[in-house]
């Protein structure tokens, strides 16, 4: 998947700036950046959600170019939050990812996904009475029945994550971001957009910073999770250090307390 | 144990909504049979199907009067209940979905306000229209006034609504809300210049009644209503997936422009056709896809069908009474809508606002 010169406006307001992305099947490619620096615009725009100036290519087609299913045979999105109108009950909702929506008959593909995500048993439940962190394993397990209904043809598949664990408990952060990993490690490419440093710095193998609309920065969590570009980025000195033995970087806020003598 | 016993509990119901449905679909397809033959035989007159049948069965041939009363007068009413309350019925559901709000309706976006204009403009300026135009249109002026009126609110509420190719939903229920403010406004200047009989037509068209169907009437509406009602069912999909946002339902794979130009199409011909030949008959639209949403859920699939069939039925019931309560004057039918469906619309909105936060 890549994106060129991918440029956003929307209303008088330019989002972002020639923005140039590439994400390879197979890995995890984590967009990070501060509140409003356009990572969610730039994950619309590569889902095809938004038009763009520039141009951007899913498995060598240029997504402007495809038809609505075309595009949804080849990736899901996971939007940030999901409200459903009506009270679709659990199980409905996942279907709704199969290409025949509610007219198809697929419970094994269904039941399969609500498993993945933890949430085996909740089929007959109503998707509004759950909670958000819920909720959002849901739609994970409706976007992963999309992906894996159409996982025939040779081509990778894609998911869109938009701060996908952003409402989930610690243990769930860590096993949905397993999902998107088991993902790629079986040739499907994964783009997620993170605030937690920490846990992108743990899955991603490829991150891209950015800030007021522009790429600040790429490449793998330990070249990109430094002292200084987090400065430029975020504006806060924040202390960062390397697992030992390994390569893996990680933030430590709680330094700061000592530095400021409290 | 007790695993195998949850697993149950959640397998066992799980294709429930699906199987209900269908079943449902068998029900109200029985229902609209047996009302449509109760409709049939009900009336001032004497006259039934029944009493037909044995006339015919007996070798003699039916009775002038019987046959005025059969062919005239109820078979068209019944043709017509059977169109407008499908049309109706599906049009709430259609609505409801591209809005994503369970309550809406067409008269919610304007429509039935500016097919009420045209209506009010139809009865007070038609007298100044030329004489050659009076008599090419007749009695139908009315009618056709009241869909051009529909028609032309949802293709003003469409341009306003739509940029770039993106219909904001936002957007068209509040630019609705400004039409149809803007045509009671219009109608209400209209009304100040209104005669004594004109008002009493206004009256008596803005309540609703199926009283004045006719073969021509039907002619009219019928290929509307049912390429509209055609167009529908292949929304199911996407109506479904819009209940999740336009931008989900994007990324599922739903061509989102072109489903809701469908919607929109739909239901601006099914409404315009039925408010022009029916007049205002409210709450339809609502009350129907919310009882059935309890019954069977809200996938669009059998919602739709069953959608039409409750309405049609529904409405045909209400007809009946309207035609009965005051024999043998008529009650007009959108009196009887109003008093079954507001207590029900008021139920379900005390149901809602605990579980959905509304």
């Amino acid at each position: 998947m890549q994106g060129k010169s991918i440029c956003v406006n929307l209303g008088r307001k330019d989002i972002l700036h020639d923005v140039n992305f590439k994400a390879e099947p197979g890995q995890v490619t984590a967009i990070i950046g501060p509140n409003g620096s356009g990572k969610s615009t730039l994950l619309k725009t590569l889902a095809g959600e938004i038009g763009t100036s520039g141009t951007v290519t899913l498995n060598g087609h240029d997504i402007s170019a495809l038809k609505p299913w075309q595009l949804a045979t080849m990736r899901g999105v996971l939007p940030q939050s999901t409200t459903v109108a009506f009270p679709f009950k659990v199980h409905e909702i996942v279907r709704l990812g199969l290409a025949n929506g509610l007219a198809a008959i697929n419970d094994e593909l269904t039941a399969k996904a609500l498993a993945h995500v933890d949430l085996a048993g909740f089929e007959d439940r109503s998707y509004q009475t759950l909670s958000g962190g819920e909720q959002q394993r849901v739609q994970l397990a409706r976007v992963l029945t999309q992906v894996w209904e159409s996982q025939h043809t040779d081509q990778p598949r894609w998911l869109l994550l938009d701060e996908p664990v952003a409402s989930l408990d610690i243990a769930h952060q860590l096993a949905v971001l397993h999902i998107a990993g088991d993902f790629a490690a079986v040739g499907g490419g994964v783009v997620v957009v993170m605030h937690d440093l920490n846990l992108t710095a743990l899955f991603a193998d490829c991150v891209y910073v950015l800030s007021q609309g522009y790429v600040w920065g790429s490449g793998t969590p330990s070249e990109v999770l430094n002292i200084d570009l987090m400065q430029q980025v975020y504006g806060i000195d924040l202390p960062i250090s390397k697992v030992p033995k390994a390569p893996i970087p990680f933030v430590l806020p709680q330094v700061m307390r000592e530095r400021l003598g409290a | 144990m007790t695993l195998a016993l949850d697993h149950l509990g959640a397998e066992a119901p799980k294709r429930d909504r699906r199987a209900t449905a269908r079943r449902v679909t068998l029900t109200l397809a029985v229902l609209l049979g047996l009302t449509s033959g109760v409709s049939v035989s009900v009336g001032a007159s004497d006259a039934s199907l029944n009493t037909a049948m044995i006339d015919l069965i007996n070798g003699q041939s039916m009775s002038d009067l019987n046959r005025i009363v059969l062919w005239d007068i109820r078979l068209p009413r019944l043709a017509m209940g059977i169109l407008v309350g499908a049309a109706l019925a599906v049009s709430g559901v259609v609505m409801q979905g591209l809005f994503r709000n369970p309550l809406a309706d067409p008269g919610i976006v304007g429509v039935s306000a500016g097919a009420g204009l045209g209506a009010i403009s139809a009865i007070i300026l038609g007298t100044y229209l030329p004489a050659q135009v009076l008599v090419w249109t007749g009695s139908g002026l009315v009618a056709i006034a009241a869909f051009l009126g529909s028609w032309v609110s949802v293709l003003i509420l469409y341009r306003v609504s739509t940029r770039l190719g993106q219909t904001s939903v936002a957007t068209m229920l509040l630019a609705g809300i400004a039409l149809g403010a803007l045509s009671g406004a219009a109608s209400g200047l209209l009304v100040y210049m209104a005669d004594d009989q004109q008002l009493r037509d206004l009256t008596f068209w803005g309540m609703g009644s199926l009283a004045g169907a006719t073969w021509g009437k039907i002619v009219t509406a019928a290929p509307i209503i049912m390429i509209a009602l055609a167009s529908t069912q292949f929304l199911a999909r996407a109506l479904n997936g819009l209940a999740m946002g336009e931008a989900v339902a994007h990324h599922m794979g739903i061509p989102v422009q072109r489903s809701k130009n469908i919607a929109i199409l739909a239901v601006a011909g099914a409404t315009g056709a039925a408010v022009a030949v029916s007049g205002g008959i409210g709450f339809i639209g609502i009350v129907v896809p919310h009882l059935l949403r309890l019954a069977t859920g809200p996938d669009h699939n059998r919602l739709l069908m069953n959608s039409a069939l409750l309405g049609a039925s529904l409405l045909l019931c209400a007809d009946m009474i309207s035609r009965v309560v005051v024999a043998p004057a008529e009650l007009p039918i959108g009196i009887v809508t109003a008093i079954l469906g507001a207590p029900v619309f008021l139920w379900i909105l005390l149901r809602r606002h605990g579980t959905m936060g509304m």
